[in-house]
C-alpha cells in the first residue's frame, strides 16, 4: 500500500486543501498503521510546540564580538557621522582628564563585597565626597554617574556578575543608585554614555543603569549596564551590558540577561 | 534591542568592517540560534559552542553572503551546519575520553522555573530521532518556520521536509512513550518506507 506520507504532517497540521484531505481521508478509512501514526504525530506536535524558548545564557557571544573586534578593518570617517572628528578629540581628551581628575563616581555598598569591581577611591575624590555638583542632584535625576575603576579589569566572568548585581539592584530599588558625586565627572559620564550609544543598538527601551570606565581584557574601555523594556512604558525584563573599546567606541562585548 | 535595519544591510556594513553592525545582528538573531543548537544537541554546553561557532563562521563568510537567500535562511544553514560538525565530534570523543565526561543528563537549563518535567522528557525524546529529522521539527514545529524555509535551510525538497517531519514526530512520540518501545523493531509503516537519509 502506498502511504500519503507527504500529506500525513499537513493533515496534523489541518493545512492540507480540501481535495488532498478527502484523499487523505480516504487512505485512513482503510490504514491502521496511518491511523495509528497520525495519532502519535499529532501528540509531537503539541509537545514540540509547547517547548519553551530558552534564555541565551550570559557572554555567549562575547568571544564572537572580541573576534570580530579582531577583525576590524579602518571605518572611513563618513561611518561615524560628521560628528567623528570631534569625538576624536573629545576621547583623547577624556584619557587626559581621566588620569588628572580620576573622580569617584558613586558608592555602590550593595556592591562592596564584589572582588574587582570597587570603585577606586582617591584621596582628591574622598576629599570632595560632596562637590559642586552633588547639589545639583534632583537636575541631573536620570543621568547616571561614570565609576572609573581604573584597576578592575573585566571579562565574561566579571561582567556577568555586574550583571547579576546590578539586577539584584534593579529588583531591590527601581530607582537605581543615585549619583552621589558629580562635578567634573559629569561631562565625562555623558561622553561615555554617548561613546556606548555610538554603535547604534540602544533603543529608548534601554535605561542607563550603571556606567563604569574600566579595562576589558586589557583594552580601555566603557562598560555601560542597560536595563531593557520590551516595550515604552513597560517594566524592565532584560539586564544588557555593552562594553565598548574608549579609544574608537568600537563594540568588544555584548550580553544580556533576563531578569 | 530593536533596530529597524534590514539585515542585508547590516550585513553590507558589517562586511565594510563596521563591526557594531555585526554586533546588531549577533543581538538580534543569538535566541534563534542558541536555541536551535540547544534543541539539536540537548546540552547547554554544546548548545553554547555550537552558537559561537556559528556566529563564527558567519562573520568568516559574511563576505559571502549573496543576499540570494534571506540572510536568517542562510544563518540558520550556518547553524545547522555547526550542530552537526558537533554532533559528529561529540559521537567520536567517547574513543578519546572516559564516559563519565559526558555525563550526566539531563542538561542543567539556565532557567529552571521553564523547564518542565514534560520539556525534559521532550528534549530527551528529541535526541532520541535521527539527526535529520530531528532538525526539521525543531526549525518547524519549535522554531515555526514555513516547509519552504526549512527546505531552504537543510537543503532538501519541501516533500522530503513534509515526509521527515512525519517520520520525526511519529519516532518522537514513541521514543516518549518509553525506552522499552524503543527497543521493539518498529511495526511496517509509512514511516518506515524510504528512510532516505
Amino acid at each position: 500500500m502506498t502511504h500519503p506520507e507527504e500529506h500525513l504532517s499537513g493533515y496534523v497540521e489541518g493545512t492540507l486543501a480540501t481535495d488532498e484531505r478527502a484523499e487523505v481521508d480516504a487512505h485512513l478509512a482503510t490504514c491502521t498503521t496511518c491511523r495509528e501514526e497520525l495519532e502519535l504525530a499529532t501528540r509531537a506536535v503539541t509537545m514540540l510546540r509547547e517547548l519553551p524558548e530558552v534564555p541565551v545564557p550570559f557572554g555567549v557571544t562575547s568571544p564572537v564580538m572580541a573576534e570580530a573586534g579582531k577583525q576590524e578593518r579602518p571605518r572611513p570617517h563618513r561611518a561615524w557621522g560628521t560628528s567623528w572628528g570631534g569625538r576624536r578629540q573629545w576621547a583623547a581628551g577624556l584619557a587626559t582628564a581621566a588620569v588628572l581628575v580620576a573622580v569617584v563616581a558613586v558608592a555602590l555598598p550593595r556592591l562592596g563585597g564584589e572582588a574587582g569591581l570597587e570603585s577606586d577611591r582617591t584621596g582628591a575624590a574622598a576629599a570632595t565626597p560632596f562637590g559642586p555638583g552633588a547639589g545639583a542632584e534632583a537636575a541631573l535625576s536620570g543621568a547616571v554617574p561614570l565609576e572609573i575603576q581604573p584597576n578592575a579589569d573585566f571579562d565574561a566572568t566579571k561582567l556577568e556578575r555586574l550583571a547579576d548585581s546590578s539586577a539584584l539592584q534593579a529588583g531591590s530599588d527601581t530607582t537605581m543608585a543615585a549619583p552621589s558625586v558629580k562635578d567634573a565627572s559629569a561631562a565625562q559620564a555623558e561622553g561615555a554614555a554617548a561613546c556606548l550609544a555610538k554603535p547604534g543598538g540602544l533603543t529608548g527601551q534601554d535605561r542607563l543603569v550603571r556606567l563604569i570606565q574600566a579595562t576589558f581584557q586589557g583594552r580601555p574601555a566603557y562598560i555601560g549596564v542597560y536595563l531593557e523594556s520590551p516595550a515604552a512604558g513597560q517594566p524592565a525584563d532584560r539586564i544588557v551590558i555593552w562594553v565598548v573599546a574608549r579609544q574608537d567606541c568600537s563594540i568588544l562585548s555584548f550580553s544580556s540577561k533576563r531578569l | 534591542m530593536p533596530s529597524e535595519e534590514r539585515d542585508e544591510d547590516l550585513v553590507r556594513r558589517a562586511v565594510d568592517g563596521d563591526r557594531a553592525a555585526f554586533g546588531i545582528i549577533v543581538e538580534r538573531h543569538e535566541r534563534r540560534v542558541y536555541n536551535l543548537a540547544l534543541r539539536m544537541t540537548g546540552r547547554e554546553e554544546d548548545a553554547r559552542d555550537a552558537t559561537q561557532d556559528a556566529f563564527l563562521t558567519a562573520l568568516r563568510k559574511l563576505a559571502s553572503f549573496r543576499g540570494e537567500a534571506a540572510f536568517t535562511t542562510w544563518l540558520h544553514r550556518v547553524t545547522v551546519n555547526a550542530c552537526y560538525d558537533l554532533l559528529r565530534k561529540r559521537s567520536r570523543a567517547p574513543l578519546l575520553s572516559t564516559s563519565e565526561d559526558h555525563e550526566p543528563e539531563p542538561p542543567a537549563w539556565p532557567d529552571h522555573a521553564e523547564a518542565t518535567d514534560l520539556s525534559i522528557d521532550v528534549q530527551r525524546a528529541l535526541l532520541a530521532v535521527p539527526e535529520d529529522y530531528r532538525v526539521v521539527m525543531i526549525l518547524h514545529d519549535v522554531q515555526d518556520l514555513p516547509y519552504e524555509e526549512v527546505a531552504a535551510i537543510v537543503g532538501i525538497p519541501v516533500g522530503t521536509v513534509k515526509s521527515r517531519l512525519h517520520r520525526g514526530r511519529v519516532a518522537l512520540a514513541r521514543a516518549l512513550r518509553g525506552g522499552s518501545e524503543r527497543e521493539r523493531p518498529e511495526p511496517a509503516g509509512p514511516s518506515d518506507e524510504a528512510r532516505s537519509r
